[in-house]
């Protein structure tokens, strides 16, 4: 059914596709090693960036004054309001995208799929979410969700162990149900609003508040901060990443064309998509009936309602 | 309601009709809230119950299914307001250029032709209502879950009762809020063609037209 379907992608767009590819962009950072440059300053930074806890928790308060000071001004969290003051160039770059799937991703994606059995990629999407666990235990607990925290850590201890590396989700199978949970949703529970909304290039669609938490997750994650090349190893944080987004984008893919195909306005559609499944993410699923177009709110021009028998002119 | 009130009025005794009369009083005074839940989860199972119902008929030829599932479609969803909703601040610009009645056929078709073409997709899905939630006096959201294969979906559906009964308005899977996004589709669409309604149009036309 096409709601349902819909309804699956935007899970994948607003959770997976953005963030995985995102992480490259940290690897490649994080695996620049400063001290290459054999200067005293470069190999203090070094030092500094690879202290994992202080780093976080600057970028974390840098992050939220920055945007909290943003929040008070300008930002409101609402899914009712799209703010798109760069539609232009997001079109754009959402063009740019299409042509990079046609000549370059969507072949891959073919080949992965063709290749490696659904059981297969099963395997490797429960180890990559495994994997993801600091990250996900992290935002939890910023959330102040301890249910939700010992879940997740549940998870870790019985996937990691019995579930074969995380191969296996035999926890999920026991009542502790994955989910999913990223700095930008921290932020939002903190009170920011997302800001202007981004299509980019490569990486499709976020806001700005979703940007820096995207930064601020690998930031949280242990992998980016593991020597690889000393242990000459440098290849496995870019395969993990590479698989990660080629697994999520394989997986949101088949809705994405569906869009494309029957959409009328496919950005307009994936922006839509977009802000509504991060708000949903936000609110881990609960329902909130709030702020959807009242009828019985007269006064606003910004929204039409459902009741609009005779509106005023505007 | 009616019980209570035929019961006051037959009570021969003043006492008794005094009493009774309080607790009628009472009873129409607390009684709307759950109404309208109620009324709104039964009306949300019966569309369900019958969509299930032409889906698995299995007797029905494809068109003869499409037909019906395309009446219980129009009887169960405003699809007037929902029309009027996903025009967002072009529904004036509508109505002034006298275009909305004609909108309104088209978009009601081209909707219609969306949700049918899809009913081959059945595949054993259950339904089942979890909650529902009074959002006004004449709206509630109805909660639900579908299960698929193996996995569940959440549903909701905005249901509004206008005077004549209980409509869905929008319906939100996972989240998304189907009505808002094609909102966003609609207008962005008019603010893309020199924000001329008439594009709108055009473009519904040749969406319905049989091909």
């Amino acid at each position: 059914m096409l709601i349902l379907e819909k309804g699956r992608i935007a899970i994948f767009l607003g959770l997976r596709v953005a963030h995985c590819v995102t992480v490259v962009f940290g690897e490649l950072q994080s695996s620049m090693d400063l001290r290459r440059f054999g200067s005293p300053l470069a190999a203090g930074m070094a030092d500094f960036v690879s202290n994992a806890g202080r780093a976080t928790l600057v970028m974390t308060v840098a992050c939220s004054l920055v945007l909290g000071a943003c929040s008070s001004t300008k930002m409101k969290e609402s899914d009712l309001e799209i703010n798109d003051p760069y539609e232009g160039f997001n079109r754009w770059s959402y063009g740019v995208n299409q042509q990079l799937d046609k000549y370059i991703f969507g072949p891959i994606v073919v080949g992965y799929t063709a290749i490696f059995p659904r059981q297969i990629r099963n395997r490797l999407r429960n180890a990559l979410n495994n994997a993801d666990t600091p990250v996900i235990l992290a935002n939890d607990l910023l959330q102040t969700e301890w249910e939700r925290a010992g879940t997740t850590i549940a998870r870790f201890g019985i996937n990691s162990t019995v579930g074969l590396g995380g191969m296996f989700d035999v926890a999920g199978k026991l009542g502790y149900e994955f989910h999913r949970e990223d700095f930008g949703q921290t932020l939002a529970v903190w009170g920011v609003g997302p800001g202007p909304y981004f299509f980019l290039p490569f990486l499709g669609p976020t806001t700005l508040r979703d940007g820096v938490g995207m930064a601020v997750d690998t930031a949280f994650d242990p992998i980016t901060y593991i020597d690889w090349d000393d242990m000459q190893l440098i290849w496995v944080p870019f395969a993990i990443t590479g698989a990660d987004g080629l697994d999520a984008y394989s997986r949101a893919r088949p809705g994405l064309k569906q869009i494309e195909e029957t959409s009328l306005d496919p950005y307009a559609s994936l922006r839509s998509l977009y802000q509504q499944s991060r708000r949903d993410a936000i609110l881990n699923g609960a329902t909130s009936f709030e702020d959807l177009p009242s009828f019985d709110d007269e006064s606003s021009d910004e929204f039409e309602t459902f009741d609009n028998e005779n509106p005023q002119p505007q | 309601m009616t019980f209570v009130r035929r019961c006051a009025a037959g009570a021969l005794h003043i006492k008794n009709a005094f009493l009774f009369a309080t607790v009628a009083a009472l009873i129409s005074v607390a009684s709307p809230a759950h109404a309208t839940v109620d009324e709104a989860k039964a009306f949300v199972e019966d569309l369900a119950n019958q969509t299930l119902a032409i889906l698995q008929d299995e007797n029905a030829s494809p068109q003869e299914r499409r037909q019906k599932f395309a009446k219980l479609f129009q009887e169960g969803a405003d699809l007037e307001r929902i029309g009027r909703f996903v025009l967002g601040r072009y529904a004036n610009q509508m109505r002034a250029e006298n275009r909305l009645q004609e909108y309104q056929a088209l978009f009601r078709e081209y909707v219609v032709n969306i949700y049918a073409a899809r009913l081959g997709q059945y595949s054993g899905e259950t339904f089942e209502i979890v909650g529902a939630e009074a959002t006004s006096e004449k709206e509630a959201v109805v909660q639900s879950k579908i299960r698929s294969g193996e996995a569940d979906f959440r549903v909701n559906w905005r249901v509004l009762n206008s005077g004549q009964g209980y409509k869905v308005v929008d319906v939100q899977v996972e989240g998304i809020w189907m009505a808002i996004e094609q909102r966003e589709q609609f207008t962005s669409f008019i603010n893309n063609n020199n924000r001329q309604v008439s594009a709108l149009i055009d473009y519904l036309r040749d969406e319905v037209r049989p091909t």
